[in-house]
């Protein structure tokens, strides 16, 4: 019943996003003809008196708006991967999916702030699941010091397919989408702005099974010439302290640069060692620890328009990954799993260098087609992965869309238990 | 004899002829200090020297492939300090995108991702034919050098046609050809070329408006030149000159009018 009810929800909202779409696709069209008229400069040059009395900056934060909105998406998919794969799924499947916000201003200096997914999935189990991503209240003490206290997401670092400065983030920084919106912590955020630098301090909740448990996580950054520094640090009482050093710049205008930088005085991941007997364990690590990384981004396009390329690098040197990871090979490892004494989260990234690069051609060769590419690779054990899809601009918001996946490295490496992945399918997504 | 009259003859011609030149390239010289000096006016007429400006913005792009796509921005400008910011209002899957410069650095807010990227005044502005520099006040007496200029008319306007070389890399063009009118000094036309002295881009300036002691274009219009039938016009409305409290030029500012 929950699930008719959504479904009708979905096609309704979809259908009323149609309808406003195609009225404004007519009056643009009347509106382009009256603007791009050929005698431009048939009559004199008349230079009229303005002075508008709109005061811009508050309208923005007109108090008593509520502002209610989303998108709609439906996936139809076909994945086809080798017999002896990990991906859970196969053959055809479909997904809907919604996002919804609703934005209510109280007052010009207070703002409520409510964001959730729904996602319905066949042949999966069929229910309708949830998710709230952000809730939030915002306010301020004279638009100089500004308040948000919720769950809200945080853009801590400045890496793009990597982030170890982002460490108050609850949702993991995933390489394949690095441009999705996070799950973040609750939180109070203070945050100061003056015109070069921006001071914010992070209060942090977190329910563990034994009661709350609070972290501080002061940053300040600051802008020198065509650089921006960010300097910044987290404690919690349970977990080990860091601090860490961001910086993006940009080089000729046109290349965008990033670095972080993250010291911790231990670790809080717990690590297998083969003792002096012989025998495997778990132990943590207590020794000062290095994260750091270092990244680009580009958007180029030939006068022509038919290379309209974009491109992003970065490489992860992970201090806290295993100096020599065949220890997780070893047969007793999944022994330490099962007793609890290592986590999984503890296998996360498990190397200690990684690098990424994406490459983008859109309209390739003006065309309505796109391709897009990614490497992601450990390169501690040589495995990684190289995904490539080609899309097109579709039909009235319908893409269609085909891919592969493929990984390369060795049966016990990160990357190397998974096998060849094929993809294609139908994307339909509008934003209401 | 001959070979000496021949000599003489050819010594005042060549006299003559550096004295022509050299009487031609005075006048140029003082002729470019006239279009210098119109330069100058065009380029502080543009910007709000101790005040501050915020306007309403229409960006229409035609697009052969894409269709038409209308983009609303709210810009708030503060020249004096050499800031800027741009908060987009339409359409909805675009909203609360914006963007902060402040001198050298230009920011752009995605509320999607609630991530702040650093960017260019080169980049064009949300894959229209407008760049991000199209919206800061003009310095074309400071950026580059006039090379040549002649008198024209376009439509029923007289106009100053100049030839404008780059001084520095930091510009979106290297050349440019001015079309200004000679009445008033109003940029009419803009022809935008690249190293390789091909025509990229046209930018049409058809009407203005005076807001406080500024003259700024009230319309634009820039014509791909390489993508036939791509343009992109932007209407100016709602011009304000009253003062913006300071808190607009920060990204508390955009964080909160986002959605």
């Amino acid at each position: 019943m929950v699930r008719w009810a959504a479904l009708t929800l979905l096609v309704a909202a979809s259908l009323l996003v149609v309808l406003v779409e195609l009225d404004v696709g007519l009056a643009q069209a009347s509106e382009r003809d009256e603007l791009f008229g050929d005698d431009l400069f048939g009559d004199e040059m008349l230079v009229i008196d303005e002075d508008s009395q709109a005061d811009h900056a508050t309208l923005l934060i007109a108090p008593g708006s509520l502002d209610l909105g989303g998108r709609f998406g439906l996936d139809w998919e076909w994945t086809h991967a080798d017999a002896d794969s990990l991906v859970s799924r196969q053959g055809a499947s479909a997904v809907g999916s919604t996002r919804l916000y609703a934005d209510w201003r109280p007052s010009a200096a207070t703002r409520l702030f409510v964001q959730g997914d729904l996602e319905l999935e066949y042949p999966d189990d069929g229910h309708l699941k949830g998710r709230l991503l952000e809730w939030f209240v915002d306010w301020n003490a004279s638009q100089k010091v500004f308040f948000r206290t919720g769950k809200q997401t945080v853009r801590w670092g400045v890496g793009y397919f990597f982030s170890p400065a982002d460490v108050i983030s609850v949702g993991r920084l995933d390489p394949e989408e690095p441009e999705a919106l996070r799950e973040g912590p609750i939180a109070l955020r203070v945050h100061y702005p003056q015109r070069h630098w921006d001071f914010h301090l992070f209060t942090l909740w977190d329910e563990a099974d034994d009661g709350v448990r609070l972290a501080v996580a002061p940053r300040l950054t600051f802008v020198t010439g065509r650089t921006e520094w960010g300097l910044g640090a987290f404690y919690r009482p349970d977990r080990v302290p860091r601090a860490m050093l961001t910086l993006s710049s940009t080089i000729a205008g046109t290349v965008a640069v990033f670095g972080e930088a993250v010291v911790a005085a231990g670790t809080d991941r717990r690590y297998a060692v083969v003792g002096e007997d012989g025998r495997l364990r778990a132990e943590s690590r207590e020794d000062l620890q290095l994260q750091a990384s270092v990244g680009f981004r580009v958007n180029r396009r030939d006068p022509d328009r038919l290379f309209t390329i974009g491109a992003a690098g970065q490489y992860f040197y992970n201090g806290e990954g295993y100096k020599d990871a065949s220890v997780l090979g070893h047969p007793a490892f999944p022994l330490l799993l099962l007793s609890g004494e290592l986590a999984p989260a503890d296998l996360s990234q498990p190397g200690r260098h990684y690098g990424a690069l994406s490459l983008q051609w859109s309209e390739l060769l003006r065309t309505r087609f796109s391709a897009t590419s990614l490497w992601l690779g450990n390169l501690d054990d040589a495995s990684g992965q190289v995904t490539a899809q080609i899309s097109h601009r579709g039909w009235n918001d319908i893409r269609p869309y085909a891919g592969v996946s493929w990984y390369y490295g060795d049966d016990m490496a990160e990357f190397g238990f998974s096998s060849t992945q094929w993809v294609a399918g139908l994307r339909y997504s509008v934003t209401f | 004899m001959r070979n000496t009259i021949c000599l003489r003859a050819a010594v005042v011609l060549g006299m003559l002829l550096v004295l022509g030149g050299g009487l031609q390239s005075a006048a140029g010289a003082e002729d470019f200090a006239h279009i210098e000096t119109i330069l100058r006016e065009v380029d502080t007429r543009s910007t709000f020297g101790d005040g501050d400006f915020a306007a309403l913005l229409t960006v229409i792009t035609e697009d052969p492939e894409k269709g038409v796509e209308q983009t609303v921005v709210r810009q708030f400008r503060r020249d004096r300090e050499d800031q800027f910011a741009m908060l987009i209002q339409e359409p909805r899957v675009q909203r609360g995108q914006g963007y902060l410069m402040d001198g050298e650095n230009l920011w752009f807010y995605d509320p999607s991702s609630r991530q702040f990227s650093h960017t260019s005044l080169k980049e064009t502005f949300q894959d229209s034919d407008a760049r991000n520099s199209d919206f800061t006040a003009w310095s074309y007496a400071e950026d580059y050098e006039i090379t040549e200029y002649t008198e024209g008319q376009l439509g029923v306007n007289s106009v100053y046609i100049v030839l404008l070389a780059a001084l520095h890399d930091e510009v979106t063009y290297p050349y440019l050809k001015l079309w200004v009118t000679q009445e008033n000094a109003l940029i009419l036309k803009v022809e935008e070329y690249s190293l390789t002295q091909r025509l990229m881009r046209t930018a049409l300036f058809p009407s203005y408006a005076r807001v406080g002691d500024s003259v700024i274009p009230r319309q634009m219009v820039f014509v791909d030149e390489l993508a036939e039938g791509q343009r992109t016009q932007i209407a100016f409305s709602e011009m304000s000159v009253q003062p913006i409290p300071d808190y607009v030029f920060t990204r508390a500012y955009l964080e909160q009018v986002n959605r």
